[in-house]
């Protein structure tokens, strides 16, 4: 059942107390959910000024970069839903070629994907030097230096999208010549992900879960479904059946595997002369999981579209099978279209819980710098509805 | 009908007002000037968007009554035009003599609503009758259709579709026919 908006507008104790009860999820996700509902009766977000940001930024950085430095060039970055972004140069002896480029990402007061800043580090350098990513350099996890927890990490070249010519859509497809270029490079990155070793690495803010158990399923389910009871303004039957039927349906992780959560083109840099992919960016959901997750996310039917014959492409890139074959025999793990299909629903439960639930959360509280980005990707909520509706429909008369 | 059109005027005003005015160049005067009313509309809007059908139905009724005094003091009762009139006057009670709930009470009965057939949805979940529990799924996916169609009507024209032309519009889902089911 869902608690009333005003108990959700100024959260009691007693109420995230129960939160945490009924829902057990990895630790640092726990942690940062508590203190967004901990926040919640606060203000509107305003951000920094310009000014306030470059004068923390100077003492943040004078604590970590040797010899005299100077920080020029701040300018606000566009794209991404959740972060305030700001590209700005960093000048000394202490730094690499005397002079580089880099991306301050700092946290909202609320936003629509709650994440942990010092995850998103560690899940960036554990893929560093295998996977395209600009590197992570340093993080406030609580905001302490930086007015907002924040990470600083490498800027990287290259564009999201070519440019285009007439009214922007969002369903906006690439040209033949860059797909073809993109897509094996892409699919290699994917494959890589899944069967990466990231046990060499630190990952002191995941929780592991044990392989060949449904613990990654649960931790994931019970991630979203509290986000949904923390953030959602009305209740949804629907929503409560899935989440009903995906308790019942977990399936365990036959390979732990570092998983994205958001791999998709639009999340990806690639160089426009060469097509040559730069960035896989975005990190900050990922977690220790199933790499059906991952790969049931890509194929959700908000990122595919049709190309120049009227052939479907999964995630506007290539044919389905073409992808999942490729996949395979990049990652040489299986792909088992019954835990697909699993996380095809969960996947869409969980598109719902971000922009039904907590867009429009943050939209109601005022908390981010782009209320009116974030009100427009709520509008996708009813195309993870219908997918929800359809592929449980089909689910449940399979199993009839 | 989630973000409601409040939430998104608002919104809409807080961009204009924290990013966009403030980012146009002070010499732009045109710009600016434009940029304001804008803001000033999507104000005026917030408080009375909701407010519209109430308003046309107060305008409607207080010209009814005027109609109806001038037909009381007609010189010509037994005319075409005042017959005329009085046929309007006819056609227009059943439509103008039904209560509307206000826009905030709608929405709360909705939300009340909602959260009873949430309870019961759960409740029948979490049983032990599997008869029950496939009742209830059936239910809950014969209304999840139609209110999900409205919602992607709703936002159609916002291009996330793939295939938007297949999607009814909204005044064919929302016809009183249609949603006297």
């Amino acid at each position: 059942m869902i608690t009333t908006d005003i108990a959700k507008h100024n959260p009691s104790q007693e109420w995230i107390a129960s939160l945490r009860e009924r829902f057990p999820t990895h630790a640092s996700v726990d942690e940062t959910l508590t203190r967004k509902l901990e926040r919640r009766a606060g203000p509107p977000h305003r951000p920094q000024t310009v000014d306030t940001v470059v004068e923390r930024l100077n003492a943040f950085l004078a604590r970590r970069v040797e010899g005299p430095f100077t920080v020029t060039d701040v300018k606000a970055l566009a794209g991404g839903s959740s972060k305030e972004q700001y590209a700005f140069t960093l000048s000394g002896a202490g730094v690499a070629n005397g002079s580089a480029r880099f991306v301050l990402r700092m946290r909202p007061a609320e936003s629509i994907v709650e994440t942990h800043v010092g995850r998103e580090f560690q899940a960036i350098n554990a893929v560093h030097g295998k996977i395209p990513v600009p590197r992570a350099h340093w993080f406030d996890s609580e905001g302490a230096e930086l007015g907002q927890p924040a990470l600083i990490t490498d800027f990287c070249h290259g564009v999201t999208t070519p440019p285009y010519s007439g009214a922007y859509s969002p369903r906006l497809g690439l040209p033949e010549k860059y797909r073809k270029l993109l897509a094996p490079q892409f699919t290699a990155h994917f494959a890589t992900l899944a069967r990466l070793d990231w046990s060499q690495s630190d990952m002191s803010f995941f929780d592991q879960p044990a392989p060949h158990t449904i613990e990654a399923a649960h931790a994931s389910l019970n991630w979203w479904q509290r986000v949904w009871e923390e953030d959602a303004a009305q209740p949804y039957p629907l929503m409560t059946l899935a989440a009903h039927w995906l308790r019942k349906n977990a399936p365990p992780t036959d390979h732990v595997s570092l998983v994205h959560t958001d791999f998709r083109k639009g999340n990806f840099l690639f160089d426009l002369e060469s097509g040559q992919i730069t960035a896989i960016l975005d990190w900050e959901l990922s977690h220790l999981g199933d790499r059906h997750e991952d790969l049931a996310f890509f194929l959700n039917p908000l990122f595919g579209g049709y190309d120049e014959n009227d052939n479907y492409l999964v995630g506007g890139l290539m044919e389905r099978q073409e992808f999942l074959d490729l996949y395979q025999q990049l990652s040489g793990l299986p792909v088992d279209e019954k835990k697909l299909d699993y996380y095809m629903i969960f996947n869409a439960w969980r598109g719902v819980i971000n922009t039904l639930a907590t867009g429009v959360r943050c939209m109601m509280g005022q908390k981010t710098h782009q209320d009116i980005r974030v009100g427009w990707i709520t509008y996708t909520s009813a195309i993870n509805l219908q997918s929800l509706l359809e592929d449980l429909e089909r689910r449940l008369s399979d199993a009839a | 009908m989630q973000p409601d059109t409040e939430t998104r005027l608002k919104a809409m005003l807080r961009s204009l007002r924290e990013v966009i005015i403030p980012a146009i160049a002070s010499d732009e005067k045109l710009a600016v000037d434009q940029a304001n009313i804008v803001a000033a509309n999507i104000a005026m809007l917030i408080e009375q968007h909701d407010m519209q059908l109430h308003y046309l139905i107060a305008e409607l009724r207080d010209y009814r009554a005027f109609l109806q005094d001038l037909l009381e003091i007609s010189a010509t009762p037994a005319s075409q035009a005042v017959q005329k009139s009085r046929t309007l006057l006819d056609d227009l009670a059943p439509a103008l003599d039904t209560k509307l709930p206000l826009p905030d009470e709608l929405a709360q009965a909705l939300t009340r609503v909602k959260t009873a057939v949430d309870e019961q949805v759960q409740t029948l979940l979490d049983g032990s009758d599997p008869q029950a529990v496939a009742a209830v799924t059936y239910l809950t996916f014969k209304y999840a259709r139609p209110q999900l169609l409205r919602e992607r009507a709703w936002v159609a024209k916002a291009g996330f579709e793939l295939e938007p032309e297949k999607i009814p519009s909204l005044e064919e889902l929302l016809s009183s026919e249609n949603h006297q089911r």
